[in-house]
This record gives C-alpha cells, sequence and structure tokens, in this order.
C-alpha cells in the first residue's frame, strides 16, 4: 500500500516492536512513517466514536495518530523518531489516569 | 440596500440569543457577523453555565444569573432538539475548591455575604469539607491542599462553540438573515430609521441591537450612549483526552464530555492582547496539580487566550438609547449562563418595552450615580 521512496536505501535500520511483532525500520524516521511502511490498517481507535484511525497529516497538527510509545499513552507518531527497542502499540480510545478507580 | 425591522450587529452569543428571541416576534430580523478576526469571546470562554460566587453587592445579578441556570435545562433541550447540534449541556452542579484553609475562610465570608444581600435571606451553596468533596469525585483523588470548597447545585456547563453554531443554525431555520464576514463602520439615525454603513453595503432597520463585544462603545457613541467596557484577558489550556473521571464543573478546572480537561484560572488587564503567557500558563498547571495530582501525566495539545468583556462594575448592560429611540445596547459578561433570558426578557424588551424586574440595575444611569456619589 505504502513504501518508502528509497527502499534500498545504505540508512541504518532498527528494530521496533509493534503490537508484539518485531519490525524492522529504517533510523531517522518516525514512527508513523514506519508503521505505515509496515502495511498497518491502523494506529488507533477514536476516543468517541471506537472507528479505526490513522496517522494523517505527519506534521504534529492532526492529532490522528496517537499511539501508545514505551508505555506512554497519547503520543503523537509522527513527531517521534524510531529507536532501537522502541514498544509501539495502538491506542485504544481514551487514555485512563494513574489513580484512576473503576466504578 | 437591504431593510428590515430589526438589525442586531454582533453575532457571538450574546447578538445570536437576542436575534433567534427577536425573530419569535417578527419576520424581518437581520443578524450581523464580523468575521474570524473578531475578538470573539463567545468562542474562547470556558463554557461554564455558573451562578455561585457571582453578584456579590449586586444582588440583581446575582438572581438574573440564577433564573437563567434554572431555565437552562429546557432551553438547552429545545435548541438542541430544533437544530440537532448536541451542546452537550450538563447541569450537576459546580465546586469551586479552596487551596488551604485561607482560601476557605474566604469563601466561606463570600457566601455569607451573598446570602444576607439575598432577597430571602438564603443563597443555595454550601460550604464542604474536604472529605464530602473527596466523595462527591470518587474517581479522582483530591491533592493534599485542598481544605474544602462551595458547592452549588445550579451551577453547569456546555461546549460553548456547539451554543454559538445551535443559535446561528436556529437563526437560519427561522429565515433570519444572517449576514457573515460584515463589519458595521457608522450608524446614522434619519426620519426615526437607522441606516447602517458596513464593509459590504448599507442596511437600515427599525430598530438596532448593538451586541458587538468590544466594538459596542464605538457604535453606541453613534447613537448618542456613552457605554464601557474594558477587556480582561483570560488564558485557557486544553489537555490530550481520558476516560471521564471528572463529573463536574469546577471553578477554573473541567473535563467535556470528549474526555479532554479545559483548564481556564487567569484574568489580566492588559488591553487587547491575546497573548498567552507560559509563566502563567504553568502557575495555572500547578494549580490544577495541587487539586488532582493525578492529572500531572496529562500532556497539554493547546493553550489560547480570550477577552472577557467587562463593563466598570462587571454586571450587563441593557440600555436604550434616549437620544435615538429604537438603539439598543446589549453587552455583558456571563454571555453562555445568560443566553436563555437573552433569547426572551431581553427580547422582548426590545420589541415591546417590557422591561423585567427592577431593570435599571442593568441601565447605564447607574454608572451616573457612582459618579456622583
Amino acid at each position: 500500500m505504502l513504501k518508502r521512496l528509497h527502499e534500498n536505501s545504505d540508512r541504518k535500520k532498527v528494530t521496533i516492536n509493534f503490537e508484539g511483532v518485531q519490525i524492522e525500520v529504517l533510523a531517522g524516521e518516525t514512527v508513523a512513517a514506519a508503521v505505515l511502511a509496515a502495511e498497518t490498517d491502523y494506529t488507533r481507535t477514536s476516543a468517541i466514536s471506537g472507528v479505526h484511525r490513522a496517522p494523517y497529516c505527519q506534521m504534529g497538527i492532526c492529532f490522528e495518530c496517537l499511539m501508545e510509545i514505551d508505555g506512554v499513552p497519547n503520543r503523537q507518531a509522527c513527531m517521534i523518531e524510531v529507536r532501537e527497542g522502541m514498544k509501539v502499540n495502538r491506542q485504544h480510545g481514551a487514555r485512563g489516569l494513574s489513580d484512576e478507580v473503576s466504578v | 440596500m437591504k431593510h428590515s425591522d430589526f438589525l442586531v450587529i454582533g453575532a457571538g452569543v450574546i447578538g445570536s440569543a437576542v436575534a433567534c428571541g427577536l425573530l419569535r416576534k417578527s419576520r424581518s430580523v437581520t443578524l450581523l457577523d464580523e468575521g474570524g478576526d473578531a475578538l470573539r469571546a463567545s468562542l474562547g470562554n470556558f463554557g461554564l453555565v455558573w451562578v455561585q460566587g457571582k453578584g456579590q453587592g449586586a444582588r440583581r445579578y446575582a438572581e438574573w444569573c440564577h433564573e437563567a441556570s434554572e431555565v437552562f435545562p429546557e432551553y438547552a433541550q429545545k435548541l438542541q432538539d430544533e437544530t440537532g447540534v448536541d451542546l452537550a449541556y450538563r447541569k450537576p452542579g459546580g465546586l469551586t475548591l479552596c487551596h488551604g484553609e485561607e482560601e476557605y475562610q474566604k469563601r466561606t465570608q463570600v457566601l455569607a455575604r451573598l446570602k444576607n444581600e439575598s432577597r430571602h435571606g438564603a443563597y443555595d451553596c454550601s460550604m464542604l469539607r474536604r472529605q464530602e468533596i473527596q466523595q462527591m469525585l470518587p474517581t479522582l483523588t483530591l491533592g493534599p491542599g485542598i481544605a474544602g470548597g462551595s458547592y452549588s447545585p445550579h451551577d453547569g456547563y456546555l461546549n460553548p462553540l456547539a451554543l454559538l453554531k445551535a443559535l446561528h443554525t436556529s437563526f437560519t431555520l427561522g429565515e433570519g438573515a444572517f449576514c457573515s464576514g460584515i463589519a458595521a463602520t457608522n450608524i446614522y439615525h434619519e426620519h426615526g430609521r437607522f441606516l447602517v454603513t458596513t464593509s459590504k453595503g448599507k442596511f437600515s432597520a427599525e430598530k438596532i441591537v448593538l451586541a458587538a463585544g468590544h466594538g459596542v462603545a464605538r457604535l453606541a457613541a453613534m447613537v448618542g450612549m456613552q457605554v464601557e467596557v474594558h477587556p480582561e484577558q483570560g488564558q485557557l489550556m486544553v489537555t490530550e483526552r481520558t476516560r471521564p473521571v471528572l463529573s463536574m464543573p469546577i471553578s477554573g478546572i473541567q473535563q467535556t464530555a470528549e474526555g479532554s480537561f479545559i483548564v481556564g484560572l487567569s484574568k489580566r488587564e492588559i488591553g487587547f492582547n491575546t497573548d498567552t503567557d507560559t509563566r502563567l500558563l504553568k502557575q495555572m498547571a500547578q494549580r490544577v496539580v495541587n487539586a488532582f495530582p493525578a492529572l500531572a501525566s496529562l500532556r497539554i495539545v493547546r493553550s489560547w487566550s480570550a477577552l472577557r468583556i467587562l463593563s466598570a462594575d462587571g454586571l450587563p448592560i441593557y440600555q436604550q438609547s434616549e437620544s435615538c429611540p429604537g438603539a439598543y445596547v446589549v453587552t455583558s459578561h456571563s454571555g453562555i449562563t445568560l443566553a436563555p433570558l437573552h433569547q426572551t426578557l431581553i427580547a422582548d424588551w426590545i420589541v415591546d418595552g417590557v422591561q423585567p424586574e427592577e431593570f435599571e440595575s442593568f441601565g447605564t444611569r447607574r454608572f451616573d450615580v457612582e459618579k456622583t456619589a
């Protein structure tokens, strides 16, 4: 679906963990670019309607690309560079809070 | 030239509510909306429908806010049914938190004063201690510095952007003439009619309503009225969304229906300046974290400021021109809270001349009294 312009570049590769699967991506690219290139169908579900969403503006404005990165929820995947060993998960709906009591 | 029975200048939440009210009595109402670069308090505000603490030393204003809050649920429902716009209006009551014992004592005095000044010696707002408040907010732990706070069952909140959209939709559905991107330049009173020149041609009307927010003083002077309003800047921040954990608006902190927290705790008199100030935003964020430590982990996604429109005493101004009868000024802080009254009682006053009770409390004569006293 989406592919890198320079697939065979000699840029360094790093491995990130996306939803429990190791994927090899290019150093220096954003998490959003990396997961899109890995043919991900969606990267979050909407906090309101629950529908599937994926990165859109790629420049930090639209907040469609929110993901859980290294345990931190609601991060803008298009604004964060991949790093070796990074753990990336889809953001499911709205996040909770640390002292949330379930009622 | 477009002629109508009523011409309302200013399509913020006040002008729009009045214009919708006028449409109940007349088929011929025009509403002028300046455009995107206007200083719109209607778009930048916090969205409270708020009663508690308002109107110290001004009993009629305290009552006026309370009357609006009483009719708000029915008003919101009707507007929502008519337009299909979800206002996200909720009325769970509201809290003002007191950080430390000194704030608690001060707040107690404010409520005692409002009670003394009230017509029946009663003011429906209670001081609660920390534990009682914690019981009302079971899903969010209060910080150790919170001594208590005041609770009023009359307070609520809504999405102010949705309210403005609903009013514009309602006005258009009612076949009012909504003219956007038009700034009024001059007003002339000729042969008992009003002629208004604008950035896009001329308009005329039998009666005109000036609800132009910060632009009201300039326009009022053209119909023989001296009206003074000044800007008071408020800064706001919004966080990322979370699951719903705060079920009630707190003076300065609320969680929207979509799950974002909005924080608005500042007041500065710095003229027509809409810059935000990081030091001030930091102080606001600190106060929020002091109230609810769990919110410290939230990212702030946007901040902005808006300019409150305040008269010298902070009360609304509702006044007809004496030298140019048929010209009316309607301006107020609390445009959200007072929307149902602006749409009914104030519109009726403009159409029929029927004045609500003790209406002189909101006229410009009160400023003359203060000046000579």
